[in-house]
């Protein structure tokens, strides 16, 4: 194959700038939300993956915003026979500073012994940490991320205004954990679930509510058989549980959104076929208004090969600018995307983007490829520019 | 027929079909031009003028017969080999110019010479050199849009004379401009047949754009009705 052209094409880039950009920009856009949606759907699935298998939990039937009292916990320790740790979390809501969803992150009155040796295993936390949080009333401790958003420092203060609950309460931050794992976020407040109850209580408000009593087992093999028994005990009580394995009980919190990786992977599929059959409609408009050209090009003894590396190229090169462009924003937004899902954006989400962007250069450049390859010298010229 | 031919056609037959209709625009054709010949092709529209000289650059193959160049079959060539030959001995001027306008004159004229074992500082001087030959060296960073009609078509000359190729075919080069623009083509065309030895076939409507080869042929049908001027 001789020598190519190049020139060329970078000349028809130049003639053309806002062809050439908008071809860029819709590729740009399709590859970006490629990325997004992909980040967040295999976020979520990590996360779930994470989950440990030695851990249960359990929550009421009716709803998993539904309470239940405080006493199931020795009846569900004696039911477990030693088999498992376990803890109790109750969901305080409340406001921090004003209503900004901003603000509105995890929060959670539980027993820090326990909850230490149930969730401890994933956690980063120093044992002076754990220590002042056991021995401090008002003590709360807070995962890394919600430091950062809040700007949050050890012995800063945070006051909660109840609205699930009466009262007040203000806590100081005595530990800013970080997870091994994703399923356990970084966004959290933990503190003492004593200091929660009575604050209540004394407002005249709910006492003794438990969101959910989680378990971390011994053995695994136990979850069936444990989560069934506790079931089973509570049949016919006025609170009857729901236990399931973590990832289950993970997996129900994600479905609230419904079949999201689905919808929005058919989303993704449908946004990149529109931008191919814009990118491909482009080509093709470029080959045709270049036919003239290219039967002077071919009488000027340029081959078959040679015109097709060119068109190829010239496809390849926009759709490829543009996917880079979308991959180099999605790699630097890394971190939180939406709500709930912590997701840093995997590699293979980079390559998959890259490599989209590449077929979609090279499917956008086989139409005007073969029409130009295909293209009779006399044919080309008898047609007037 | 001489044997300094430098481009012979024997018994050429060229068929087009359009759906069950067959049109025989050329019908054992035989004709030769000599090595150093300025001759110009005559005759009513439509009789297959264009049609010659796409066989001749090998830009189109005849169904019948064969196009020889230098001894050289050149239908028998695969295509990619005629492209090869074409880019090496033949330059082409059409009526309609044909630059490419996203390039400038210099870059134009440049083109064919990509196909060539020149480097690129050799190619812009040999460009440069082919726009002084047909009087445009102050246009060289201009773009075909940017250019009077006759300047386009000496930028096309420059470009065919570009590889320096033994043949020029020119397709009514004159066909689309004024009568001193034309005058400034036909003259450049004998300079470089009489100077530089360029053999040419010149496709004409014009009496007097003919009378500047040393001979004409008159075409009727697909066949040579008429020849005048003595073989050079
Ligand atoms: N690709 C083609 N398919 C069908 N018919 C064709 C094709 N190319 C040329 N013809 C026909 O062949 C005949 C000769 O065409 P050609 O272009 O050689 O004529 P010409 O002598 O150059 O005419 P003009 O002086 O108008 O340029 C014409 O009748 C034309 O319609
Ligand atoms: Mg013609």
């Amino acid at each position: 194959m001789g020598r190519i052209p190049w020139r060329l094409m970078f000349a028809h880039f130049r003639r053309n700038k806002l062809r050439a950009a908008l071809t860029v920009g819709s590729v740009f856009m399709a590859v970006l939300i490629f990325g997004f949606l992909r980040t967040f759907i295999v976020g979520m699935e990590t996360s779930l993956a994470e989950c440990s298998a030695n851990r249960i939990i359990s929550a009421s039937r009716l709803s998993l915003f539904a309470h239940m009292p405080k006493s199931l916990e020795p009846e569900i320790t004696e039911l477990a026979e030693g088999k498992a740790e376990i803890t109790a979390f109750t969901w305080y809501g409340g406001i921090y500073i004003d209503s900004d969803p901003k603000h509105y992150w995890g929060r959670f009155g539980t027993h820090p012994e326990s909850f230490k040796k149930v969730y401890g295993p994933d956690l980063i936390l120093e044992e002076d940490a754990w220590q002042k949080w056991t021995d401090l009333r008002q003590g709360c401790i807070i995962g890394s991320d919600l430091a950062n958003d809040e700007n949050l420092k050890l012995g800063d203060r945070v006051h909660l205004t109840g609205n699930i609950f009466s009262g007040e309460v203000d806590l100081e931050v005595v530990g800013i954990y970080r997870s091994k794992v994703r399923s356990f976020d970084q966004k959290t407040l933990f503190f003492n679930w004593d200091y929660l109850n009575e604050t209540s209580k004394a407002a005249g408000g709910r006492k003794d509510c438990v969101s959910t009593y989680c378990m971390l087992l011994k053995n695994a093999a136990d979850s069936g058989p444990l989560s069934a028994k506790i079931d089973a005990a509570f049949e016919n009580s006025p609170h009857r549980t729901m236990t399931q394995t973590e990832r289950a009980f993970q997996a129900q919190f994600n479905s609230m959104w419904g079949n999201l990786p689905l919808f929005f992977g058919i989303l993704g599929g449908v946004v990149l076929l529109a931008c191919l059959m814009v990118t491909t409609n482009t080509m093709m408009l470029n080959a045709r208004e270049r036919i003239q050209e290219t039967g002077v090009l071919k009488t000027l003894g340029f081959t078959k090969g040679t015109l097709l590396v060119l068109t190829l190229t010239e496809s390849l090169l926009l759709c490829m600018f543009g996917g880079l462009l979308a991959m180099f924003i999605v790699q630097s937004v890394d971190g939180e995307i939406l709500m709930f899902v912590i997701a840093s954006v995997p590699p293979s989400t980079i390559w998959l983007g890259l490599g989209i962007a590449t077929a979609l250069g090279l499917v956008s450049g086989f139409f005007p490829a073969r029409l130009v390859s295909r293209l009779e010298i006399v044919e080309a010229l008898r047609r007037r520019a | 027929m001489s044997d300094n031919a430098l481009l012979r056609f024997q018994g050429v037959d060229k068929i087009y079909k359009r759906g069950d209709e067959e049109l025989h625009v050329l019908a054992g054709l035989d004709m030769a031009v000599n090595a150093g010949e300025f001759l110009a092709l005559m005759g009513p529209s439509g009789c297959g003028k264009s049609t010659i000289l796409n066989l001749a650059g090998g830009l189109d193959t005849p169904d019948a017969g064969t196009v020889t160049f230098g001894g050289e079959d050149i239908g028998a060539l695969s295509d990619a080999g005629r492209a090869g030959w074409r880019s090496r001995n033949v330059g082409f001027i059409f009526q309609a110019y044909n630059l490419i306008p996203v390039l400038t004159a210099r870059q134009n004229v440049a083109l064919p010479l990509l196909l060539t074992p020149l480097g690129s500082k050799a190619r812009k001087e040999q460009a440069e050199r082919a726009l002084r030959i047909v009087g445009l060296g102050d246009r060289m960073e201009h773009y075909p849009n940017q250019l009077s009609g006759g300047q386009e078509q000496r930028v096309a000359s420059a470009r065919a004379l570009a590889t320096d190729p033994r043949l020029l075919l020119a397709d009514e080069p004159t066909g689309d401009l004024d009568a001193t623009s034309a005058k400034d083509i036909l003259d450049l065309l004998q300079r470089l047949n009489r100077e530089n030895g360029k053999t040419i076939v010149m496709v004409t409507h014009d009496p007097a754009a003919a009378e500047r080869a040393h001979r004409t042929l008159k075409l009727d049908k697909g066949r040579l009705v008429h020849s005048t001027g003595a073989a050079h």
